[in-house]
């Protein structure tokens, strides 16, 4: 973890002074995982300290364009496993800043979203670029945008989803208009689905605090209906494995070597290079690459068996999709601090009811104020169908806001 | 005992696609360090891998020109070791899963007869930096270029079929010249942009087994492989016959030297399959879309030009080596010219001479058409051999035809017989003791009237004609 400023920002943009100058003003803090041309990008390992990016992310620059104004980036897990000791919740809430552009791998933008009482998007996998965003997990990982207006929401999700010509993963076809005429139907004709699989995961007072908001959703005329999805527990050992895989290939490129923090060992290269990776990342990330190692060296197969998992699941998914406009559930369970987790188990504990979206690569939106568990709101997640991105957005800002 | 050695070649080949492997750059070599990079192949964090469409075309057509059947779903590996050259600490590789397996090269072995070497497998990987040593006052320093890291390579694997040095130098021959005709590749080991390891390793004559390999590296032109190959195979006889072992390791070629000398260890680490690069899927519609791109091979074109041109085999030989000298012979040939003068001239005149000008013979510096017309004239003898070579320095961009540029020059031979007999007839009315030395059987007397004729005709007259009148006139 690095903090380097007596103020909240980890890095605070010298040209642009904190301070939201008016409600209609972007502005915007990021996670030290975009690349932002000169501006330290260290993804909160010291294997990358000091590594400076040439030029912006994709994504980045497009938020230039739509005319967010970026005063610094805040703290982050290391890698963006998780959100153990990000602050980024509190800068929203201390209204230092009224969005946060960051990833989203397992959940992260929308967990924020739910800890700052803001809203958080999770685009559909392949139409935001990743170029110049150091990732932990390359096919379930997008950028992620954390706003405290849905207003500002759906202008970034359109000025960020645009195609870049250096990303191979992105798509071509049927990509959602951001821009075009709202897509919200009527309450009456929208089918929303419960996982009973999912529920099933949340203690007592976070099913009351559901229900209760399920309650409100019938009551404004909305179908909501109970589906179920058997292999729902498919998603979390699925991101396991391929998440852990992903996440060594990935580290395999931030060495602690070329920037960073190099091992002063008085041994010859090679001791040099290891010792170097094992001082440079933290005991968390550590432990989730060794079971990628385990996996990649010795039991591959399990990553291809995985990979056919996930395969069946998206497809179960795009089945289940045809039946309902979206799915509702909590973003997070009241009794797993995302932000506190402090080893694997925790990590993957807190993040159970986001995972599936990133392993089906689905769009996947952070209500605020609609579940809440005594003070603490655990946020309202919606996903929806594949590449209809537009239609959640629509959605959510026609009847849910205010709500 | 006799022992016999077991060889096997590892290749590098560097395609010769505009870009990178896997991202835009251009891959061209070039004197000024680091100008060819972006974050992809500086292996900057955050920077996303995009295979090359064209790359993959030209390692598919690599593999289909060598026999090779490509896979239908190929994949990278991340090759681990730490070096300089590699700074994020593994190569994209294909390792577990290569494009290709199968595959052959047929070579004539230094008894003539023919040997099939295998080609176990072939696949794709990204070139790693290249590291340049200098001194900075006292101290020695390692610089890094980029602008190679990143370029795409195919690396071909031999089966263990090559048993000595001749026979490495025939197969890499073989392979360059089939690789050439792919035109995916310029395979020139001078500059680097074919590089082979070889494995060698001896065992008794006959047997099946096989022995610790030595790898030699570091050898920069075909006839270094033939001369390392020798070297390390006499060098590990001798260990065996003193009782030593041969230990597995690597030695480099000393090209000075002449010999081999054992490198320092690098630490290589596992392959592992990397997940965040695309895996490759080839389908049968698609590579044999790619096999229909392939020209008629080396082989197949010299056995046709013997039957079709009437070469011999040395000529089709030669003229069927390299694509483009064969495209330019037919091309010449179709215009109804003397096909074995067409490739005496082009092997011996016109090849050196565009190589010796820093042209190409495909670069439209003196067309087939013009060289045809040139050979006509040979042909009909209205030009001897000196005047053709002078008319074919002349022809070079020059735009006019070998008739155009012999009437200029005056070059045009005198072939008619009445004007050539009443040549002869002057000569010899002006050298009387010639004639006489030559009718009384003075053969040096014929050279020096004909000689006399030439001079009188300023180098026009056909020679051969006047040999023949010269010895009507005087027959007894």
């Amino acid at each position: 973890m690095n903090d380097k400023s007596d103020n909240l920002l980890w890095y605070a943009n010298p040209d642009s002074p904190e301070g939201i100058n008016a409600p209609d003003e972007i502005t915007a803090v990021l996670r030290p995982n975009l690349s932002v041309a000169g501006w330290p990008a260290e993804a909160g390992s010291k294997a990358l300290e000091n590594y400076r990016p040439p030029e912006d992310a994709a994504v980045v620059a497009h938020a230039g364009k739509a005319g967010a104004r970026l005063i610094g980036m805040s703290r982050m897990s290391e890698l963006g496993f998780g959100i153990t000791g990000e602050n980024a919740p509190r800068l929203l809430s201390e209204n230092r800043c009224n969005v946060f552009l960051g990833t989203d791998g397992m959940g992260e933008a929308r967990h924020t979203a739910a800890l700052a009482g803001a809203w958080g998007f999770k685009p559909s996998f392949g139409i935001a670029s990743t170029t110049g965003v150091i990732r932990l997990f390359s096919s379930l990982e997008t950028i992620g945008i954390v706003a405290a207006a849905p207003s500002h929401l759906k202008a970034l999700a359109g000025a960020l989803c645009r195609k870049d010509e250096f990303d191979f993963s992105m798509l071509h076809d049927g990509l959602p208009d951001f821009f075009g005429p709202g897509k919200a139907a009527p309450p009456d004709e929208v089918r929303i689905g419960i996982l009973p699989e999912q529920i099933d995961l949340l203690d007592e007072s976070d099913k009351n605090a559901f229900e209760s908001a399920v309650a409100g959703l019938v009551g404004k005329g909305f179908r909501v209906e109970p589906v179920s999805f058997p292999e729902y527990g498919n998603f979390q050992l699925v991101h396991h494995v391929m998440g852990a895989v992903e996440a060594f290939s990935s580290a395999g490129k931030y060495d602690g070597v070329r920037y960073g923090h190099r091992a002063k060992t008085a041994g010859n290269w090679n001791e040099m290079y290891l010792e170097s990776r094992r001082e440079a990342f933290g005991a968390l990330v550590k432990s989730f690459l060794f079971q990628g190692a385990w996996f990649q060296f010795k039991n591959y197969p399990a990553f291809e068996h995985a990979a056919r998992l996930r395969a069946g699941l998206i497809e179960q998914t795009r089945e289940l999709m045809g039946r309902v406009d979206f799915i509702a559930s909590p973003v997070r369970r009241g009794d797993r601090d995302a932000s506190a987790a402090i080893n694997v188990d925790d990590v993957y504990g807190a993040f159970a009811l986001t995972i599936p979206a990133n392993v089906a690569g689905l769009p996947s939106l952070c209500v605020p104020g609609l579940v809440s568990r005594g003070d603490t709101d655990l946020g309202l997640q919606l996903t929806g169908g594949h590449l209809k991105d537009d239609q959640l957005l629509d959605f959510a800002a026609t009847h849910l806001a205010g709500a | 005992m006799s022992y016999e050695a077991v060889i096997g070649l590892e290749i590098h080949v560097q395609l010769n696609s505009p870009t990178k492997l896997f991202c835009n750059c251009a891959n061209a070599f070039t004197e000024k360090a680091n100008v060819h990079i972006c974050p992809t192949c500086i292996w900057l964090p955050g920077a996303v891998v995009q295979l090359s469409a064209d790359a993959l075309e030209k390692a598919a057509l690599t593999c289909l020109a060598l026999g090779c059947d490509i896979s239908e779903k190929s994949a990278f590996d991340q090759k681990v070791y730490y070096y300089p050259d590699l700074p994020k600490g593994f190569q994209l590789s294909q390792h577990h899963r290569p494009l290709a397996t199968g595959g052959w090269v047929d070579i004539a072995s230094e008894d003539g007869s023919k040997r099939r070497i295998r080609i176990h497998h072939i696949h794709m990987e990204e070139d790693v930096a290249r590291l340049v040593h200098e001194t900075e006052g006292r101290r020695r320093i390692g610089l890094v270029d980029f602008n190679r890291a990143g370029a795409p390579l195919v690396e071909i694997v031999t089966g263990p079929d090559i048993r000595n040095g001749h026979d490495a130098m025939a197969f890499l021959r073989a392979l360059r010249t089939r690789i050439r005709y792919a035109k995916t590749a310029e395979c020139s080991m001078e500059s680097g942009t074919m590089r082979c390891d070889a494995n060698i390793s001896i065992r008794p004559a006959g047997s099946e087994q096989f022995f610790s390999k030595v790898e030699v590296k570091n050898m920069n032109s075909v006839r270094a492989v033939g001369n390392a190959v020798a070297y390390e195979i006499s060098r590990q006889q001798k260990l065996i016959e003193s009782g030593e072992a041969v230990v597995t390791h690597t030695r480099l070629w000393d090209p000075d030297k002449n010999v081999t000398t054992p490198m320092r260890d690098k630490f290589e680490g596992p392959c592992i399959p990397d997940p965040a690069v695309a895996e490759i899927r080839m389908d049968e519609k698609r590579i044999e879309a790619l096999r229909k791109q392939l020209p008629e091979m080396p082989s197949a074109k010299k056995d046709r030009f013997v039957r079709d041109h009437g070469l011999g085999g040395e000529e089709a030989s030669l003229m069927s080596a390299e694509r483009d000298v064969a495209d330019y012979f037919e091309a010449v040939a179709e215009k109804n010219v003397n096909a074995r003068l067409a490739a005496q001239w082009i092997s011996g005149r016109l090849y050196p001479f565009l190589k010796e000008k820093n042209r190409e013979i495909d670069d439209g510096a003196i067309t087939a058409e013009q060289a045809a017309g040139l050979l006509g004239l040979l042909e009909d003898e209205s030009v001897n051999a000196k005047q053709g070579r002078e008319i074919l320095a002349l022809l070079i961009d020059s735009g006019k035809s070998a008739s155009e540029i012999a009437d200029e020059k005056g070059f045009r031979q005198i072939t008619s017989r009445d004007e050539l007999s009443a040549l002869l007839d002057a000569v010899m009315a002006e050298n009387p003791d010639a004639v006489a030395n030559l009718r009384a059987g003075k053969k040096q007397a014929s050279g020096f009237i004909i000689g006399q004729a030439m001079q009188k005709s300023g180098g026009k007259a056909n020679p051969k004609m006047l040999s023949e009148l010269l010895a009507e006139k005087n027959k007894p």
